[in-house]
């Protein structure tokens, strides 16, 4: 569990906290559809064959559901976290509503949903965790990640 | 591609694991098409650097192996409805990943046909550097 007292420590932006940003639209095509599914050794044809895709649900190319961490968006709103010498992923927790289809565009908004401390075996962490939501050209919402990433000294 | 149906499912049943073997290759690859932009994920240098033996496989490189097994096991007329992941341990390029998932919960929900799933990721050593829960909307034969 999070430590009040420890979080209220730490030194951070709290004006960013809960604050949507823009951060960006991205054009699904094709050619990047194909290329992240190579990437990662998808064999599914709705991914990459346009013929089979055109006879399946969505008749057009769809995006693997974990695309979205190829779509390269603006830096999001930055907590300024005074703490640790690194970071890394913690978890992430994605709900998908539909899926990203190629010939779409999806906009991207971004918040910082909360900052908070505790203590693990290795020491202090301290966690941001951003809330990003991708929706598409008809204003639906396509998908909605919650990253959580965590920022540790490595020297203690 | 066979279509599995939300009454073929029970509770305890495994999908057939996924195996993946990511090479510096590979995540070179994903990096390049990828939003990280990060030299641990490039260099062995710039991983060193930041105190690891080497270059590690991105978090979201693994957790994409991880959707593949599940949104392929629900098939054209199925779909990844959530995925749910801690990223426990590093994964490095070389590293024989096991993408597993067992059946958990079933119900349905306003005409949805929902399977809740244990869904990890188990390396040669028996570790598993990633663990969470997914769910999966299926169809139904009726």
């Amino acid at each position: 569990m999070a430590d009040m007292d420890q979080t209220d420590a730490i030194e951070f932006d709290r004006s960013v906290i809960g604050v949507d940003y823009d951060v960006g639209s991205h054009e699904v095509t094709e050619e990047q559809v194909t290329g992240f599914a190579r990437a990662i050794g998808e064999t599914n044809p709705l991914y990459l064959d346009k013929e089979a895709a055109k006879k399946g649900p969505y008749g057009v190319l769809i995006a693997p559901p974990a695309y979205y961490t190829s779509i390269r968006l603006q830096a999001g709103p930055d907590p300024q976290v005074k703490f640790g010498t690194t970071s890394f992923n913690a978890s992430q927790h994605c709900e998908f509503y539909e899926p990203m289809r190629v010939g779409d565009t999806i906009s991207a908004k971004e918040q910082v949903a909360h900052v908070y401390a505790k203590t693990g075996r290795t020491g202090t962490l301290v966690f941001t965790v951003r809330r990003t939501t991708y929706s598409n050209h008809h204003g639906r919402t396509v998908m909605m990640v919650e990253s959580s990433n965590v920022r540790r000294d490595m020297g203690q | 591609m066979s279509q599995v149906y939300f009454e073929d499912v029970e509770p305890g049943d495994e999908i057939d694991p996924l195996v993946k073997e990511p090479t510096k290759e590979q995540v070179r690859d994903y990096v390049s098409l990828s939003e990280v932009r990060m030299g641990r994920f490039t260099s062995d240098q710039a991983a060193q650097g930041e105190g690891l033996r080497g270059i590690i496989v991105p978090g979201n490189m693994s957790m994409s192996f991880l959707s593949q097994l599940l949104s392929d096991w629900a098939g054209e007329r199925g779909r990844l409805t959530k995925l749910e992941v801690n990223f426990r341990r590093m994964v490095e390029p070389g590293d024989r990943l096991e993408c597993k998932a067992t059946v958990t919960d079933m119900e349905t929900v306003d005409g949805q046909n929902l399977v809740t799933l244990d869904a990890f990721i188990e390396n040669q050593k028996g570790e598993r550097p990633i663990q969470g829960t997914a769910q999966v909307a299926l169809p139904s034969k009726g």
